[in-house]
């Protein structure tokens, strides 16, 4: 449930844009990222760890654009 | 089969490739400025003190559309726990500048944040509004700038009609653990609180008033009006009473 002063109709414009995020190995962590337009390009959305300290470390922080050879699980 | 041996083959210089541009990253801390927009600070290695910024909406249960600028609480939830495992860090200063959003994730990381045993500041910059209230009075102490506001408004399902009792009384339990929060670990009370969320004549689209930085400390809300100086040195204060 929303709690927000932005209005919904704002909030949800485009939700037809949201891409289900795929599984990568990125610097030996198992992350979470949604392809971009660029080949090889990926946003991370999350890092899938039980260890609290990487969360702290930059290169795992949601929204950064990362570089990864184009390997989806399912089609190794 | 010469498909697959291709595609590994691919794989293999791709890593390659990666190897050779992560080194170059650490070359060139330009490149870093390429991908992020951002600029990788020299960090001063002594620093004792986590900044975390809360920005944007806070995203909960549901990933929101592309458009809206974020704050995901399954990756703040973790990092919390890493500040207060961490001996290195002595204290965490948080950084609000958001809209508000999922009331069970700003719920969520406002209950981390009460119950950290490290000193923890607050300072809202811009705007505290709707959920990001409980965030803001979660810390020890809290700070909000001169030009930020604080909107305080009910928790509704804007649009939708609500055809059951039960989902009223549902919303209205919801707002309560809100209002419990913010009351708890805040000045004001519940019935002041309660008076401003639901005055009329304030907002155009919503009942619910807006507070500016002084008014919110008048009120109660927040316990000082001030910038990231004034920030600093309270969380170094409360750092080094609780080294003794």
């Amino acid at each position: 449930m929303l709690h927000t002063i932005v209005p919904p109709e704002v909030v949800w414009q485009n939700s037809d844009k949201i891409f289900s995020p795929q599984e990568l190995i990125y610097l030996g962590q198992k992350v979470l990222a949604i392809p971009l337009e660029q080949p090889g390009e990926f946003q991370l959305v999350q890092l899938l760890s039980s260890n609290p300290a990487l969360f702290l470390d930059s290169n795992f922080q949601p929204g950064r654009v990362i570089r990864y050879p184009a390997r989806p699980k399912n089609t190794l | 089969m010469q498909q697959d041996y291709h595609g590994m083959a691919g794989d293999y210089k791709n890593d390659r490739l990666l190897s050779q541009e992560q080194e170059q990253e650490q070359e060139n801390p330009l490149a870093n400025l390429e991908e992020t927009g951002q600029l990788k600070l020299p960090t001063n290695p002594e620093s004792d003190i986590h900044c975390m910024t809360i920005i944007g909406q806070i995203e909960g249960h549901m990933v929101l559309p592309p458009q809206n600028k974020t704050t995901k609480y399954e990756h703040i939830l973790p990092q919390l726990v890493a500040v207060e495992q961490n001996r290195k860090i002595e204290g965490l200063l948080l950084i609000l500048n958001t809209v508000g959003g999922d009331v069970e994730a700003g719920l969520a990381i406002a209950e981390m944040i009460a119950s950290m045993s490290k000193p923890t500041v607050s300072l809202v910059l811009g705007g505290g509004h709707s959920i990001g209230g409980p965030i803001a009075v979660a810390c020890d102490y809290s700070f909000i700038a001169e030009t930020a506001t604080m909107t305080i408004h009910p928790i509704r399902l804007t649009g939708m009609v609500i055809g059951v009792p039960q989902t009223y009384e549902y919303l209205e339990k919801m707002q309560d653990r809100v209002v419990r929060f913010v009351v708890n670990h805040s000045r004001i009370s519940v019935e002041h609180f309660r008076e401003l969320m639901f005055r009329t004549g304030e907002l155009a689209r919503d009942i619910g008033t807006i507070l500016s930085g002084r008014e919110a400390v008048n009120v109660g809300l927040i316990d000082e009006v001030g910038g990231i100086g004034a920030a600093l040195n309270k969380l170094r204060d409360l750092a080094s009473q609780r080294r003794q």
